[in-house]
């Protein structure tokens, strides 16, 4: 995914290589974080219950394979480069190849719910003393850590909860409409990243001291930390953004084109581009009224008079044409873009952030590259995402430490 | 500024102490990213352009204090735990004073936009032969690595040229109307986190080889790779869902959806089973719906029964209560719940404070100002700092006299040129 090499450099390897996380995670905060991790290099193996496993092999949409069984999309998109064993950690066999692998393992990553790995009897105490340089983060909607509880500790969390309480959801939207959510997992991906962060700080201060610890990650607390508008904002004047078009701090104008949406940014002190574009859509007349260069007007103005007279033009254009001329007046563009556009886009194509992981049918399957483009070292992998319990064998008896007939035994119980 | 859970498990030291982090960047993307390098124990000196400096410090609103001195509250948020130094990088001494810190420094961080450094004759080339070990991060709308150049390599981009280039705007907002974007500054506020997490990875393959590298960060595709339901699922379907799924997932009662209540709306999620919707219809008096038509206790009805059935019938009961109320009411019954928080909420949350998520760093203006930490509890490392934002050009004798390797007389020459 890396950009082409550097005629003098040789490449080097992913920066995470020789790094084991163990990444007992399900659905998508923990899996792309988990991802993140196995992009950059590392081994992770995921811990999945025997049966049923991730939940997100679940979810739909289902890839058909050539024997009528079925695959999740959802589950290909953040699942590449890992390897999967299944164990049931309420058995003392499992147990006790889990403790072996916490052993010799880097990182244990965990997203099953505040305190669901203590009743397992794996609270980080324990955790530590199997190995003490055993980084543990768990990712959950309010933080787990028992001197950090709140009033929300024990609330159960998914992606509408967090972007909700995160203060997202009340600044998007329209006031007709009520706020609204960004239609994506949002709420699980962000977080997913600041993750990732927190455990490569937590590595850097193991290599410094030799000791592993507890990363607590609340889902809430990363999803406020992006409020970096509208905190400081009512820090100061007590105003608080809501879903009023009026509220935004600059002029930031979606407009309509024949085809979709564009969107206009960076339109104070810009007389030159204003008068470029008036005069491009024929209202050279507009540029004696210094409202319409956008000079002393607020809100209201731009969508009462500048947005309909610019529409008047452009909805008879197709948006990328009409996004093209606008950049060209000098504003800052962009188009509203659908996946249908972003699978398509030349720009992603030429910057290598697709990358094709496979069905695990033997079909291709692909998936949006991780965004960390390290110029000097190797591409990232391209394996696909494990099947239930794929590595058992390889995991299980080598670094979980089991017999063979250990592992077909947990095998014929439903235990792995 | 974090709580302590044990005080004596709390010792060790921030991860990044002693990485110094040159922080050449200015508005929201680059100053995140640099602030989480900070929180996390980095030293982070700012490189500002003389008098106007980071773009932030004009922007409104500002807090006056009694004197009249202003000061811009976007900046403060963004800026705590960071020195300051001001350079004209077009004047010589200047920049030789610049790479006498580039050679003296770990991280160079820039959001000067495409090719800028470049033209400065301090392209990346430049910078590794002053300082093979330097990690150059530079983070741009659509990327700025020369093999990987695609036909928006050059726009300008922003907050919410990003928002919607990256696809987030399509799937939000209600159906038939405009596409939304969120209201405050995602689009560079996720890419700066990508970014801090790039330099990281860049610092681990340098303690392996050595060498640093060009770590080139473009908006662009980090806002993109947070599209995991919609992308993942368009590489099966072949449709590009846009609000409609926005308006799917809320509808089906399985992702959540929002319900209005007295002072604000709630977000309702977690239908696991008939007996949670039960339990919900006789909490609002009506279990007399579900006896009447069973769709009433389904997990996916169809949106247009969600939309014109289900959640009116909530309504009418959520709707006459406050919105904590409400939100305390169904999680009882065990729904996941959220209430769709405004500043004023995130300003006093309760669990925000007992997590340490809220820092006092002072409005150097000799108020006080809060602003939310970095959110990640490493629970055995002391508490990050909680130092003030730097006044323009605070640390320009500190740093430049001695890292930048100015005499006291080249320092107040350029002063006077006003060059720094």
């Amino acid at each position: 995914m890396t950009a082409q090499p550097q005629p003098n450099h040789e490449l080097r390897p992913l920066p995470l290589e020789g790094l084991r996380v163990l990444d007992a995670t399900h659905i998508v905060a923990g899996p792309f974080c988990a991802m993140i991790l196995a992009d950059m290099g590392a081994e992770v193996i995921k811990i999945e219950r025997p049966g049923r496993g991730d939940q997100a092999r679940l979810n739909h949409p289902f890839i058909e394979g050539p024997d009528g069984s079925q695959v999740s999309a959802r589950y290909l998109g953040v699942n590449r480069n890992k390897k999967s064993v299944s164990l049931d950690l309420r058995d003392s066999v499992a147990k006790r190849a889990f403790e072996n692998m916490l052993r010799v393992s880097d990182v244990l990553l965990d997203n099953w719910g505040p305190g669901a790995m203590g009743r397992l009897g794996y609270p980080y105490a324990r955790l530590s003393e199997i190995n003490p340089g055993l980084v543990y983060a768990s990712i959950s909607g309010y933080g787990d850590s028992d001197g950090r509880r709140g009033p929300y500790s024990d609330w159960p969390a998914n992606n509408p909860c967090v972007q909700g309480m995160g203060g997202w959801m009340v600044t998007t939207g329209t006031p007709e409409s009520g706020p609204q959510m960004v239609g994506d997992n949002m709420g699980d991906s962000v977080p997913a990243v600041w993750t990732a962060l927190g455990v490569m700080m937590a590595l850097e201060s193991r290599r410094k001291t030799g000791l592993g610890q507890h990363v607590d990650m609340a889902m809430y607390d990363c999803m406020a930390a992006h409020t970096t508008s509208s905190m400081p904002l009512y820090q100061t004047n007590g105003q608080i953004t809501t879903t009023a078009r009026e509220n935004m701090f600059s002029a930031q104008l979606t407009l309509r084109a024949s085809d979709g949406y564009v969107v206009l940014a960076g339109a104070g002190n810009a007389d030159d581009k204003w008068r470029a574009m008036w005069n491009l859509i024929g209202r050279p007349e507009l540029v004696e009224d210094p409202r319409y260069l956008g000079r002393g007007v607020s809100g209201p103005f731009y969508f009462s008079n500048i947005v309909p007279a610019i529409e008047e033009w452009s909805q008879h254009i197709p948006k990328r044409e009409l996004n093209q001329h606008l950049l060209d007046c000098g504003f800052s563009m962009g188009i509203v873009q659908d996946s249908a556009d972003l699978d398509n886009c030349p720009h992603l194509e030429a910057r290598n952030m697709f990358i094709d992981s496979g069905d695990t049918y033997g079909g291709s399957f692909r998936t949006v590259n991780t965004p960390i483009q390290l110029t000097g070292c190797v591409d990232t992998p391209a394996n696909p995402p494990p099947t239930l319990g794929q590595h058992n064998h390889d995991v299980l008896c080598d670094i979980g430490g089991l017999t063979p007939d250990e592992l077909a035994q947990l095998q014929a119980e439903g235990k792995a | 500024m974090s709580v302590n859970s044990d005080a004596s498990q709390n010792t060790l030291p921030l991860p990044l102490r002693g990485i110094r982090a040159l922080d050449a960047t200015h508005i929201v993307a680059g100053p995140f990213c640099s602030l989480i390098l900070a929180d996390m124990g980095a030293e982070v000196i700012k490189i500002e352009r003389p008098r106007t400096g980071d773009a932030a410090r004009g922007r409104m609103p500002f807090i006056t204090n009694s004197d009249g001195q202003q000061v811009s509250s976007r900046y403060l948020g963004i800026n705590r735990n960071k020195k300051s130094v001001t350079l004209d990088l077009r004047n010589a001494v200047c920049k030789t004073a610049f790479e006498n810190l580039v050679a003296n420094s770990d991280v160079l961080l820039d959001n000067w936009g495409p090719g800028a450094f470049r033209r400065l004759g301090l392209g990346y080339d430049r910078l590794r032969d002053i300082n093979p070990r330097l990690i150059y991060a530079e983070i741009t709308g659509y990327g700025d690595a020369d093999g990987a150049r695609g036909p928006y390599s050059d726009w300008p981009a922003n907050n919410l040229a990003i928002q919607a280039m990256a696809g987030w705007m399509d799937v939000t907002g209600a159906p038939g109307g405009p596409p939304q974007a969120v209201g405050d500054n995602i689009g560079d506020s996720v890419p700066g986190v990508w970014a801090a997490l790039g330099i990281v990875l860049a610092l681990e393959t340098r303690r392996q080889t050595g060498v640093g590298q060009h770590l080139d960060v473009a908006m662009y595709e980090c806002m993109v790779s947070h599209l995991i339901s919609n992308m993942n699922a368009y590489q099966v379907t072949g449709q590009a869902a846009g609000q409609l799924s926005g308006r799917t997932r809320q509808a089906s009662l399985g992702p959540g959806l929002a319900l209005r209540s007295a002072d604000g709306y709630v977000v309702m999620a977690g239908v696991r089973s008939p007996q949670r919707l039960a339990a919900l219809w006789e909490l609002v008096g009506r279990s007399d719906l579900p006896e009447r038509d069973e769709r009433y206790l389904q997990q996916f009805p169809d949106a247009d029964f969600v939309f014109e059935q289900v959640i009116p019938a909530i309504e009418e009961w959520s709707s006459q209560r406050p919105k904590w109320e409400v939100a305390g009411r169904l999680t009882e019954l065990g729904f996941s719940m959220g209430v769709a928080q405004n500043v004023s909420d995130l300003a006093d949350c309760p669990q925000l404070r007992a997590r340490g998520m809220y820092v006092d760093t002072g409005d150097t203006l000799g108020g006080t100002f809060r602003s939310l930490a970095t959110p990640i509890r490493l629970n055995s490392c002391e508490p990050a700092g909680a130092g003030a934002p730097p006044t323009l050009g605070q640390h320009n004798a500190e740093i430049l006299g001695t890292l930048g390797g100015l005499t006291a007389e080249q320092l107040a020459d350029l002063e006077a040129e006003g060059a720094v």
